[in-house]
């Protein structure tokens, strides 16, 4: 066993004692209690939103959404955001991205079905996220759907969405890391929109088979989503800020 | 009133702060022109407005928001250089401040362009000497960073990135061959300010460099032997002169402010060695030296 020598660190004497630079900054602990919650009723559908409840990432998101359908159901989501740590392969000036969903309780959504909406999240954080701050590095994103309204559906795939790409922007200001805008979702029917810029930009749409909203024009559908985006941008913001005040 | 001089609410992404520039004062011989240039947690994004394109700088990032006025670096003049080698007494360099000062407003007058670099920035972490958030500050071409050597071998050693002091001082003396560069004043690394990578280096998340032989030192290029300059366990100083490629960004320690800080004898059982020569190093208890590629340490 003694030839075997790890190269890679050096531990010195059993009394060596770390290099340390600044006792001052706030011990971990403290990240929950400073945790704010916030339960904001936006109409007819209200949002919970809690921050920080991850501690060992770099930031993170809870949200709870009340089910357009049913009062006593809501959509669960935890979102985690780890990063930028180094990537590995070839040299990429800008980071990449990557988005993993998982439901952790009942697993109800087929295979093919999450591999579409990770693929939908990660476009539209792209066009979010200000990739070239980070060079040669990878930012990830770790969704976990805790539980689903099931209403006239075994599960609502649209609000999902809706809550993703909330809760993700959520995760990326509570992670300090930069998004060029408060994004959100807005959904209508079965559709769902995902604007910046104060609705004046689609970042994402998705949209489902659906009989109900079939007949209708693609423009009427963003704007319905619009109204919705509105709404939910709004109490983003307002916690956001008002979390910030709250801690200073 | 112009924007730099508002007070501004908590800032949050997407939030817009301020035009590309501005007009300022008007006086019957100049017209002020004030520009703002987008800094960390600030982008300069393009927007529509009634059918009319324009950029405007916009908040990426939740946090107070910050106008810095830019001042305008002059080029050294023969005269400054004479001046900086005499030795001043303490009367005579009130009076030079004076007259530099005058000049400086001379130059502010003549210049109607104001300069002001926009940053929002979380209160908690703003003003500290040691920032955690080492995750907005990546090294990039020119940072000063503090790393620890992982591996050598001949021609390389390979490192791992501990630490960037992000904010750079422009220098005053001490500067090596590599010519003006920006570094602490003095060239030692105490009064910069750092952001510390919170990567658990045992995990393998830390961002990795090398500095090859020919980096090493700006003297003798071709005769620099990694084994007496670098041993592993060392925390060097050095600059990032590349991103390198995948995996590794390529360092620098040829100037005589950057090299090894720390470092303990007999491959790091022995105790805590202080530098007495830019190539030797010595342990204070045992009196053994070994050679390193020392920094300049004040």
């Amino acid at each position: 066993m003694l030839n075997t020598t790890d190269r890679r660190r050096i531990l010195g004497p059993a009394n060596a004692k770390p290099l340390v630079f600044d006792r001052s900054s706030v011990p971990v602990e403290e990240n929950q209690e400073s945790a704010k919650k916030s339960s904001v009723s936006t109409g007819n559908d209200a949002i919970y939103i809690e921050n920080g409840i991850v501690v060992n990432c770099n930031g993170s998101s809870y949200l709870e959404v009340r089910s357009r359908t049913n009062d006593k159901n809501c959509t669960l989501l935890l979102t985690s955001i780890y990063g930028p740590r180094p990537s590995r392969g070839a040299f990429n000036a800008k980071a990449t991205l990557s988005v993993q969903f998982k439901e952790v309780t009942l697993e109800k959504i087929a295979a093919g079905q999450i591999k579409e909406i990770c693929t939908f999240l990660t476009n539209v954080f792209n066009a979010v996220v200000n990739l070239e701050r980070y060079p040669k590095s990878g930012i990830d994103v770790f969704l976990s759907l805790i539980h689903s309204s099931s209403g006239q559906q075994d599960f609502e795939l649209e609000s999902i969405i809706t809550a993703c790409v909330n809760g993700i922007t959520l995760a990326f200001v509570d992670a300090g890391i930069e998004i060029l805008d408060t994004v959100s979702a807005g959904m209508y029917k079965r559709n769902v929109t995902a604007f910046m810029k104060n609705g004046t930009e689609v970042v994402g749409f998705w949209k489902d088979d659906d009989e109900q909203s079939s007949s209708e024009n693609i423009l009427e559908i963003v704007e319905k989503c619009k109204e919705h985006y509105l709404t939910n941008r709004k109490t983003m913001i307002e916690f956001m800020v008002r979390n910030k005040n709250a801690s200073d | 009133m112009a924007f730099h001089a508002k007070n501004y609410p908590v800032a949050y992404p997407g939030q817009l702060l301020c035009p590309t520039f501005e007009l300022g004062e008007k006086t019957e011989t100049f017209q002020e022109i004030i520009r703002y240039v987008p800094g960390n947690g600030v982008t300069d994004e393009e927007y529509e407005v009634n059918g009319q394109k324009m950029r405007a700088l916009t908040a990426t990032v939740l946090g107070e928001v910050r106008f810095l006025e830019q001042v305008l670096q002059t080029v050294p003049t023969d005269e400054d250089q004479s001046k900086d080698e005499k030795d001043i007494g303490a009367s005579k360099a009130e009076l030079e401040q004076g007259k530099e000062e005058q000049e400086e407003e001379d130059k502010g007058e003549d210049n109607p362009e104001k300069v002001f670099i926009v940053t929002v920035a979380d209160s908690n972490l703003a003003g500290k000497h040691v920032t955690e958030d080492f995750a907005n500050n990546l090294p990039r071409e020119g940072s000063i960073v503090l790393a620890r050597i992982t591996r050598i071998s001949s021609q390389r050693a390979n490192v791992e990135i501990l630490a960037l002091e992000n904010k750079t001082i422009p220098v005053d003396s001490g500067v090596g061959s590599n010519g003006a560069g920006v570094t602490a004043p003095g060239g030692g690394s105490a009064a910069a300010t750092l952001s510390v990578s919170q990567a658990a280096a045992d995990l393998g998340e830390t961002f990795k460099g090398i500095i090859s032989a020919r980096d090493v030192r700006a003297t003798d290029r071709d005769r620099v032997k990694i084994m007496e300059s670098f041993r592993p366990g060392d925390i060097v100083r050095a600059q990032v002169i590349s991103l390198g490629d995948g995996s590794n960004y390529h360092l620098s320690t040829a100037r005589n402010d950057l090299g090894v800080v720390f470092a303990r004898a007999f491959n790091g059982a022995g105790g805590l060695m202080y530098a007495i020569d830019w190539q030797t190093m010595v342990a204070p208890n045992t009196g053994f030296m070994e050679s390193r590629k020392c920094a300049k340490p004040f």
